[in-house]
């Protein structure tokens, strides 16, 4: 286990540092000169350099990167060029949001998933299966940014049971919570059914159907919990559905989340901000997908005693 | 060819075909997508002359759907088929070679998918600035990984097959190797993986003209005639239906070919 602890810190490790390297090179992608198109044109020059040596563009590029790294170690990100604050003080006001709303997105995805997964894969091959399967394929295909609208029109604009968008209270967080879980849900409920077709078909399944056991112990006790493990990592990998996902439902619902601030900083030409917030959006995902990995790790003795 | 005369084909393939012609022959109809009516303003669809009714400032939804057609067809054309050249190419050479270019490949392929969905598209179309050969760049620059490890893994898995050893002891160069005992053995899941990431493309480019960080205005695409409609929601929800609907189909459609694809190209689940 030790081992596996060692080897899978040390890749993430080189991962975080390329994250950060891209995310630092992001800057420089700029066409032309970056603080003449964060000023504007009409910058004076005194302004211009002033922004150059405060974002340390004036020195050698390896100056740079490291002065970077430095900044990130002690968790300093920069001053926004736009409201002129810390982004680290920025990016802790707007976490709460966006993790209000994963989570929340998270808890509907679960429950709609797991019962549509299930009836899917024990009733295989039947309209139930196909019908299941059918509402995750379409819910595959529409967008959040075309669901969220029609969502709003429905709910909010003709029943008027949620506000159109803002974050003021549980009832703002449950349209865009939606719109996100049933993204996630689509994808995630073709995981279960899949999953759990394989356990289906494994010795101990068989066996416990030979014991008598009622079809309701096998599905739910025996196979759905063996399923289970394969079904969290790839909950871990689908995260990123879900934090990509949200910066576009963000905007849909002007939900004051990372998400918002990323696009908002785009359109402001505020690219430290931006840069931060790639960096904590990819560095969470990496973060959580590592700790999905070392969970199942530690959770299968197969794995966790070496012996696989 | 049972793949084509199946039932269950038409529909995604009729889907398909239509956005394909649209794409390609849109520019011969006469469409007028950026003509400005004043007294059509938010016009609702009612048939006739006004299929599908007028936007904010008066233009024809359905002549500019037609248009975003061709948007979102060129867009997935090119950067589906940059991401599986370059894709394909990294993954087998990297899988062929193997050694320390191996290991620093998937380094690379690990950087880049660790972020998250179109992430690192929105910052470098928001980076670039807008425009739709940026939106090509940036979907591609995310595209080509998913091929790549693809490609090595299947590369990885035939590469010490009986055929390809004996070319070796034949002689045959690397390259020969490489074009005709390796590529044409992992096609089919590419082809698979390609169509699907048609569905993708057509999303993420919809997503990024969405958020303002694709093609300009007055150039039409379905992303940014479903933001020009969300501010008018109350009046003129086609506005938002149209292209939210033709894009749904669009992606529906790739993804149920994809799925059949996937079944027909699969040996073991062709039974009959």
């Amino acid at each position: 286990m030790l081992k596996i602890l060692v080897s899978r810190l040390l890749s993430t490790l080189v991962v975080v540092f390329g994250v950060a390297c891209i995310v630092f090179l992001l800057i420089h992608l700029v066409p032309g000169d970056p603080v003449e198109v964060m000023l504007g044109e009409s910058a004076q020059q005194a302004d211009r350099e002033a922004l150059r040596s405060a974002l340390g563009l004036d020195l050698p590029i390896h100056t740079q990167l490291l002065n970077y790294f430095n900044g990130l170690l002690h968790f300093d990100l920069g001053v926004s060029l736009h409201s002129k604050r810390p982004i680290s003080e920025e990016l802790l006001e707007r976490i709460p949001a966006t993790v209000e709303l994963a989570v929340a997105s998270l808890l509907i995805a679960i429950m709609i998933a797991f019962p549509l997964g299930v009836i899917a894969a024990v009733r295989k091959s039947t309209i139930w299966d196909s019908s299941a399967m059918t509402i995750s394929l379409l819910g595959v295909s529409i967008p959040n940014f075309v669901m969220g609208p029609v969502l709003i029109l429905i709910f909010a604009v003709q029943l008027g049971w949620f506000p159109v968008s803002g974050r003021e209270g549980f009832a703002s967080l449950i349209l865009p919570a939606i719109t996100l879980g049933t993204a996630l849900a689509a994808i995630l409920s073709r995981m279960v059914r899949s999953t759990l077709l394989e356990v289906l078909n494994e010795d101990f399944v068989r066996t416990a159907r030979a014991k008598g056991l009622s079809e309701t112990t096998v599905i739910w006790k025996h196979a759905l919990k063996n399923a289970m493990l394969p079904i969290i990592t790839l909950l871990g990998l689908q995260l990123g559905v879900l934090l990509a996902g949200s910066i576009i439902t963000e905007i849909v619902f002007s939900w004051p989340g990372i998400g918002q601030l990323t696009i908002e900083s785009i359109k402001r030409r505020d690219y430290p901000v931006v840069q931060a917030c790639v960096l904590l959006i990819s560095l969470t995902y990496v973060v959580v997908n590592m700790l999905t990995d070392l969970a199942y790790s530690w959770l299968d003795p197969r794995i966790r005693e070496g012996n696989l | 060819m049972q793949f084509f005369t199946s039932h269950r084909s038409w529909l995604p393939i009729g889907i398909l075909g239509l956005w394909c012609f649209f794409a390609v022959f849109g520019t011969l109809l006469p469409l007028n997508p950026n003509h400005i009516e004043l007294s059509k303003i938010l016009v609702s669809p009612s048939g006739g002359e006004a299929l599908l009714g007028y936007d904010d400032l008066g233009r024809s939804i359905w002549d500019r759907l037609v248009v975003g057609a061709r948007t979102s067809f060129f867009v997935a054309f090119w950067v589906v088929s940059i991401s599986v050249v370059l894709g394909t190419i990294i993954g087998v050479v990297s899988a062929y070679i193997g050694g320390v270019w191996d290991m620093v490949i998937v380094r690379v392929m690990d950087i880049f998918l660790a972020f998250p969905g179109i992430l690192l598209a929105i910052a470098l179309a928001g980076i670039l600035g807008p425009g739709i050969s940026n939106v090509v760049i940036a979907l591609s620059v995310v595209g080509w990984v998913g091929y790549a490890r693809l490609s090595r893994a299947q590369v990885l898995s035939i590469k010490n097959r009986e055929h390809v050893q004996a070319a070796i002891a034949l002689g045959s160069s690397p390259r020969f190797i490489v074009m005709k005992h390796l590529i044409p053995l992992i096609m089919a899941p590419l082809i698979v993986e390609a169509t699907f990431g048609v569905a993708g493309v057509v999303i993420g480019e919809a997503g990024l003209s969405y958020l303002g960080l694709g093609v300009q205005p007055p150039a039409a695409s379905w992303g940014s005639m479903i933001r020009d409609g969300a501010d008018y929601l109350l009046v003129a929800p086609h506005m938002v239906l149209a292209p939210g609907i033709a894009l749904m189909l669009v992606v529906l459609a790739v993804n149920l070919l994809g799925d059949r694809l996937r079944d027909y190209l699969d040996v073991r689940s062709r039974s009959d």
